[in-house]
């Protein structure tokens, strides 16, 4: 065989893997099921699960905040469990620092994030039809709500990658995004979403010490309505998070031994602040610091892991009526107000001969009221800056609001501290 | 018809060929005589096939058949040198008187260190032999290898200088991470790519047995299987492996982490050659702990476990270039802790043949059936090591025995079956020109099955998850070289040739809980389920072209290319370039050599390779998900549109010497890589939504080392030879870029840092650890150093004695690495009562002082999570080994071998007060960075075999 015949052999052989490399880049695109793209999300026929995902993710924000917050805001006390499911030993001392806060702020600006990018992409689909649109409503109430949890669990106010701002930001779109709620439930007719904004726009405006506003709003509100974020035992990160941690399985990581409730349930078996024990459980599941294992009182307003928190109640607009009233020097008034619940469930009422004596009864029955669904360390802090009288718990060296983590400090670059 | 017509005719050629052999006269009655003798492998007494043996100065000769045997008829009566010789092996001359009787002459073979006609495939775009060969290449034969080896991983462990496998635990079934020049990608998988006969293979590890149920992460054993451990390595004949990318060109995306080249046995012409083996032993587990609790509260669970495993193997061929080997083997092997074990079996099927003149074709078939049970451990709160360890603060609140075994009815089942098949055609149409394809198939399918019966402790009403799991590649790879001689000894091979990878992924799993009562349940028997699905392929399209010039055949020079696209590439990232270019020069052949006895080659090589991202990284995603029963979306990935593989750019100098004959080798390597455009999970502005991270190729990684073998035969006696090794391997690696992306934790406290190791372990530092009295003195974010090892030296040592009895050693020392140990840390902040703090305790109780270490450790409330961090350097004795050749004491047999293995029974840490450094913790032994939580070392093993040959 010649050279000549070897080589057309050779480029003969080196035909075929240039007809094999041409077939196979063909197939080099692949496509692979389960996550979608961004893209498929512009069709309305996506809109429900979008407004959905909203709302899953303010169940999540308000379910890590509202168990970490208690822990910190001391509605419950470490039962040793520090690790899944557990409060860490910051936070059992009342810190909440920077490196432990960063889940707790992604859910939180998640929630928001993934409830105003629907409005806009429904804006955006629709056109001049969305505010006819159920799903543009409902994610106008998510906006409402994941605003008003950020303004009251968190430092500061950090809108998509901005500067660093005042928490009052957050207060701000949400009441703008509550009354845009109002205005397009009332002309969609949708009585439960029109009370939810109504309701969110009293609290929002408390905050915001709008007590003319807020009293409006609550004005209309029954005291036994409350629009309810909804947990499902489907999967564990939509359980009711305050109940599965203290569930026994096998996590016993906080009790109400050491509160204020616990005395306080065990005087006047107020069913909102409930409480239990299990003898052949009688501690926690690890040992608290130098407390060693404490008694394991396991809470009982979340009794399942499908309990609902609340977002808002009737009950709580007459505390917010109270609070108007007591600003406004109308002592009797305001325990009218404050007592109105606890005289529904045959309770004690709180007494009050002045202003202090009423402000403490407030605080105290605010605590109790809106126990366990993260509203509380919001309460401290505007009292604090406010500088009202009166009594509650003992927050000397401990937070009232998230700092913003180290996640959005280092990867912000707008973030100035 | 045809291939039937063709097999009839060489069965019936064989035939004859087995009738008429034995009645030839193999003594000849001219005065001539015959020499027979047998060749075996001197550390291992194992028959060598194929050897040539001949009579030096004149045309006789033969080979050695299956069985090491071989016949030389027509020798010159009178004092005759015979000379063996193999590739791999020193020649080996023996001198007989041959009579009209005959003579005899049995030959040892020593290997050859290093032999420049040694032949290697892995890296090159066909065979090469070493002299050619611009860049290092390690290789493992496992003859030479004198230890029973468990698995693939201990056969690489200690093995070869810039070759480290670590990690895994004490569970059944545990695996091993292995790092080639360390860390290549801190986002990407550090796996390097593993082949077997040419045909691609999985090499990350399994997915462990915990359920994909939010909640439930926690609940396992912990246990990362590695799908490398299902190769028998009974059937391994030799390993190479390639370290990077200046080696690993011609792999393309994917191979920056090297790759590791897996030959199985083939039959060898010849009668069938039988060997049985039968292996019993136990694992036994060391200390971990302080004297004061060597097991730290595990005492009561712990059991030695047994071990027994049994193969059959059977080879030989026709003299019509058919060629068969197949292998059984079954072991099962019980686990320290009380409910682990592992029973598995490997079948095997290796077939040789040449349909046509010019055409020859390997078949390569495996299957493995690996059952796994393993015990809840690891952090895990239902597991039995947390439980233990935390005595009364673990989450019975209590220390008994009795109370901890409640988690013993935990049950954890993996079952894994993995079948590869592989085929090689080899077409030869003329001497210069050759065609190789190469089509693979391997298909690893798990099923992971969670169980948590009805009435368990911390489940009262039961949990159940059942995981299928399942990986499919498919590999074609092509391969076409076309060799010209020129004038002037000049010789020029041309190679091109394409690969095709497709990966696929497919997993499924049921997720049941509540049970209505007792009984063995299946998730329908659940009064509320889950499911989940995930499917993920990526598909990888190349082609490469290489030019390999050699002059005088000592100075040579390749130049390659390698062009790749990627599935997983982001839309506008095109095709990918890879190239390579190195040279060699045998040194020794010059003119002005004056060392006979020594050669010299003189290397070095530049390459690239790639990693490529994952599947979905480079697109905006959204997952659908539920919300209670509700349809829902919510963000998944940023995605980003520019994304291509990190590109690792490789430089390697070296030399390796023979010297003494080749009794003694010097392999020495520098090596220099450089990673551009590194992927870096950027993490994104949470306040923007999406969160967490997203790939970028942003950074810049570089790292450089040196690798030095010594290996020799210092003592080469009738009755007595000593062989040594000693291998050191350096690693400075440094992150210089991030691309302008923030420093960003890799997890257990290991950090990527811009100026630092990759990665680094950054915590807090105790600088008066000692004080007595003191307050601790603290350094925030202090950077202690690198979490992989910057130094490695390996040793061994084995020594023939009286009657062949050989005893041999292998020792590692790793140094330079930092590591995180959590357990005593989550232990310690629970205020259990810890070994390393009971002289606290007791200075406390009598009002001694205590040190500013143990004030911050011991004291609850003082206790940091980031204090852990400790030196991981150790030392430790990787095996033991005594081999007892008992030649034909057993009747009826050629030959037979008692081996004695001890491995891992020894190690001393240097730093770390407790636990074994080379563990891993929860999130397995492919982490980039490892940490240590509550689970047991790898145990010590002991086995003894009895190996038979007829």
């Amino acid at each position: 065989m010649t050279i000549t015949t070897s080589l057309r052999s050779c480029l003969r052989a080196c035909m075929w893997p240039a007809t094999v490399l041409l077939l196979s880049a063909c197939s080099l695109e692949v496509t692979n099921p389960g996550p979608v793209n961004a893209t498929f999300l512009d069709d309305k026929a996506a809109f429900p699960a979008l407004v959905n995902g909203a709302g899953r993710d303010l169940a999540e924000a308000l379910n890590w905040l509202s168990y970490t917050g208690a822990a910190v805001a001391r509605e419950l006390h470490p039962a040793g469990s520090t690790g899944s499911f557990g409060i860490t030993p910051s936070q059992q001392g009342g810190k909440l620092v920077d490196d432990e806060t960063g889940t707790h702020w992604q859910l939180a600006q998640r929630a928001r994030w993934t409830s105003e990018s629907a409005i806009t992409r429904i804006k955006t689909v629709l056109g001049s039809t969305y505010a006819t649109n159920a799903q543009y409503l409902q994610a106008l109430v998510w906006v409402g709500y994941s605003n008003r949890v950020l303004a009251e669990n968190f430092c500061d106010g950090v809108i998509d990658g901005s500067a660093k701002q005042d928490y009052s930001v957050y207060l701000t779109r949400a009441e703008a995004a509550f009354s845009e709620a109002i205005t397009v439930a009332t002309s969609q007719n949708n009585t439960t979403l029109l009370n939810a904004a109504k309701a969110g726009r009293a609290s929002v405006r408390l905050l915001k010490k709008d007590l003319a506003g807020a009293v409006s709003d609550a004005a209309g509100l029954a005291n036994t309505y409350a629009y309810k974020m909804p947990y499902n035992a489907i999967d564990a990160d939509q359980y009711n998070r305050i109940y599965w941690a203290t569930a026994n399985t096998p996590y016993r990581a906080h009790t109400v031994w050491g509160t204020y409730y616990e005395a306080y349930y065990t005087a006047s078996k107020d069913p909102r602040v409930a409480w239990g024990s299990d003898p052949k459980n009688p501690v926690g599941d690890a040992a608290v610091g130098n407390l060693g294992k404490v008694p394991w009182y396991f809470e009982m307003k979340f009794a399942a892991k499908d309990s609902p928190i609340n977002l808002t109640t009737g009950w709580e607009m007459r505390l917010i009526e109270a609070e108007a009233k007591l600003v406004g020097g109308d002592v009797t008034g305001a325990m009218t107000l404050v007592n109105g619940h606890r005289v529904a469930l045959n309770l004690a009422p709180w007494t009050a001969t002045n202003a202090t004596e009423a402000w403490t009864a407030l605080k105290r029955e605010r605590g109790i009221e809106l126990w366990l669904e993260a509203r509380r360390l919001a309460d401290f802090r505007r009292w604090a800056a406010a500088g009202t009288p009166g009594a509650t718990d003992d927050m000397t060296g401990r937070a009232v609001c998230f700092v913003t983590p180290r996640e959005e400090k280092e990867s912000n670059p707008n973030f100035k501290p | 018809m045809c291939s039937l017509r063709w097999s009839t005719r060489v069965g019936a050629f064989a035939l004859a060929i087995a009738v008429l052999v034995p009645l030839l006269p193999l003594t000849a009655q001219d005065g001539s005589g015959v020499v027979r003798g047998r060749v075996t492998i001197a550390a291992s007494g194992t028959p060598l096939a194929s050897v040539q043996v001949f009579i030096v100065g004149t045309k006789a000769g033969g080979m050695t058949n299956n069985s090491g045997n071989y016949t030389i008829s027509g020798v010159k009566l009178g004092q005759q040198t015979v000379r063996a010789r193999a590739l791999g092996y020193q020649p080996t001359d023996v001198v007989v008187n041959v009579t009209a009787e005959g003579a005899r002459a049995d030959f040892a073979l020593n290997t050859a260190v290093v032999s420049l006609n040694e032949v290697v495939v892995t890296g090159t775009a066909g065979a090469a032999r070493m002299r050619e060969v611009g860049n290092s290449i390690g290789s493992v034969k496992i003859n030479e290898t004198p230890s029973i080896p468990t698995s693939v991983s201990s056969i690489l462990t200690g093995q070869m200088a810039g070759v480290n496998v670590t990690g895994g635990s004490g569970n059944s079934g545990a695996g091993s991470a292995i790092r080639l020049r360390g860390m290549t990608s801190v986002a990407l998988t550090n796996q390097p790519l593993i082949y077997i006969d040419g045909v691609r293979l999985r090499s990350d590890e399994y997915p462990k047995n915990v359920s994909s149920q939010a909640g439930q992460d926690l609940r396992s054993g912990h246990v990362n299987a590695s799908p490398l451990n299902d190769i028998n390595p009974d059937d391994i004949d030799r390993i190479e492996v390639v370290k990077g990318a200046a080696a690993a060109t011609l792999y393309g995306t994917d191979a920056a982490a090297g790759v590791i080249q897996i030959f199985t046995r083939r039959g060898a012409a010849g009668a069938a050659r039988w060997q049985v083996q039968a292996t019993t032993g136990f694992n036994h587990l060391q200390q971990f702990g302080t004297d004061d609790a060597p097991y730290l509260y595990m005492d009561p669970f712990l059991r030695d476990g047994k071990r027994n495993g049994a193969s059959l193997q059977v080879s030989g061929g026709t003299a019509g270039n058919t060629r068969y080997f197949l292998s059984f083997a079954g072991d099962n092997t019980q686990g320290v802790m009380p409910l682990d074990n592992e029973r598995k079996f490997n079948l095997r099927a290796n077939f040789d043949f040449a349909p046509m003149k010019n055409l020859a074709v390997n078949w390569n078939s495996s299957y493995s059936n690996d059952a796994l049970q393993n015990t809840p451990a690891g952090n895990n709160a239902s597991g039995l090591t947390l439980n233990a360890f935390r005595r009364d603060r673990n989450y019975f609140g209590n220390d008994s025995t009795y109370k901890i075994a409640q988690v013993l009815s935990y049950q954890l089942h993996t079952w894994i079956d993995r079948l590869i098949l592989g085929t090689t055609a080899t077409w030869t149409p003329i001497p210069a020109l050759s065609s190789r394809v190469t089509i693979g198939l391997d298909r690893a399918a798990v099923e992971n099955r969670n169980l948590r019966p009805y009435g368990f402790v911390a489940a009262p009403q039961g949990i159940i998850s059942d995981q299928r799991w399942q990986n499919l590649t498919l590999s074609v790879d092509w391969a076409n070289n076309y060799e010209h001689h020129f004038a002037n000894q000049l010789v020029s091979t041309t190679s091109i040739g394409t690969q095709y990878v497709s990966s696929a992924v497919s997993n499924a799993e049921a997720y049941g809980e509540t049970f209505p009562g007792p009984g063995v349940p299946t998730v329908s028997s659940a009064a509320t389920k889950n499911a989940f699905e995930t499917r993920q392929t990526i598909v990888t399209g190349g082609a490469f072209l290489q030019e390999l010039l050699g002059w005088k055949d000592r100075y040579f020079v390749t130049t390659g290319v390698r062009i790749d696209g990627n599935s997983a590439f982001g839309k506008q990232f095109g095709l990918q370039t890879y190239p390579k270019i190195s040279g060699s020069w045998v040194a020794s052949e010059e003119k002005f050599w004056r060392w006979p006895s020594a050669t010299a080659k003189v290397r070095a090589a530049y390459g690239e390779a790639g990693r490529a991202p994952g599947a979905f990284d480079a697109v905006q995603t959204w997952n659908p998900v539920g919300w209670g029963g509700l349809p829902a979306f919510r963000p998944n990935n940023v995605g980003n549109a520019d994304l291509g593989p990190e590109r690792t750019k490789e430089i390697e100098l070296g030399t390796d010497l023979t010297l003494l004959d080749g009794r003694a080798s010097v392999n020495l390597t520098y090596f220099n890589a450089k990673t551009s455009d590194a992927l870096f999970p950027v993490r994104q502005i949470p306040s923007e939504g999406f969160g967490g991270s997203q790939l970028e190729n942003v950074g810049k990684l570089a790292k450089h080392g040196i690798e030095l073998s010594v290996s020799g035969t210092p003592l080469d006696r009738k009755y007595a030879t000593v062989k040594t090794s000693l291998a050191l391997s350096t690693n400075k690696s440094e992150l210089v870029s991030l691309g302008g992306a923030p420093a960003f934790s890799l997890g257990s406290f290991g950090w990527a840092i811009e100026g630092q190791q990759v990665p680094v372990m950054r915590g807090k530092l105790i600088r008066n650890h000692d004080e007595m009295g003191a307050i601790p003195d603290t350094v925030g974010n202090y950077l202690f150093g690198p979490s992989q090892p910057t130094h490695i030296i390996n040793g061994s040592v084995s020594v023939r004695t009286w009657r062949d009895i050989t005893l041999s050693v292998r020792a590692e020392y790793q140094g330079g690495a930092f590591m995180n140990e959590d357990a005593s840390f989550q232990a310690l902040q629970r205020s259990v009562k810890w070994p390393t703090c009971f002289r606290a305790y007791d200075a406390l109780a009598a009002s001694q002082p205590i040190t500013a270490w143990e004030r911050a450790t011991c004291v609850p409330a003082n206790v940091k999570q980031d204090m852990f961090i400790f030196p991981a350097d150790f030392f430790k004795i990787r095996d033991f080994t005594m081999s007892v050749p008992l030649g034909k004491l057993i009747p009826r047999t050629t030959s037979s071998m008692f081996v004695f293995t001890a491995q891992n029974f020894f190690r001393k840490n240097y730093g770390m007060p407790m636990f074994d450094p080379e563990q891993s913790g929860n999130s397995g032994f492919n982490a980039a960075v490892r940490y240590i939580s509550e689970h047991i070392p790898a145990p010590a093993t002991f086995s003894a075999s009895v190996r038979v040959s007829f």
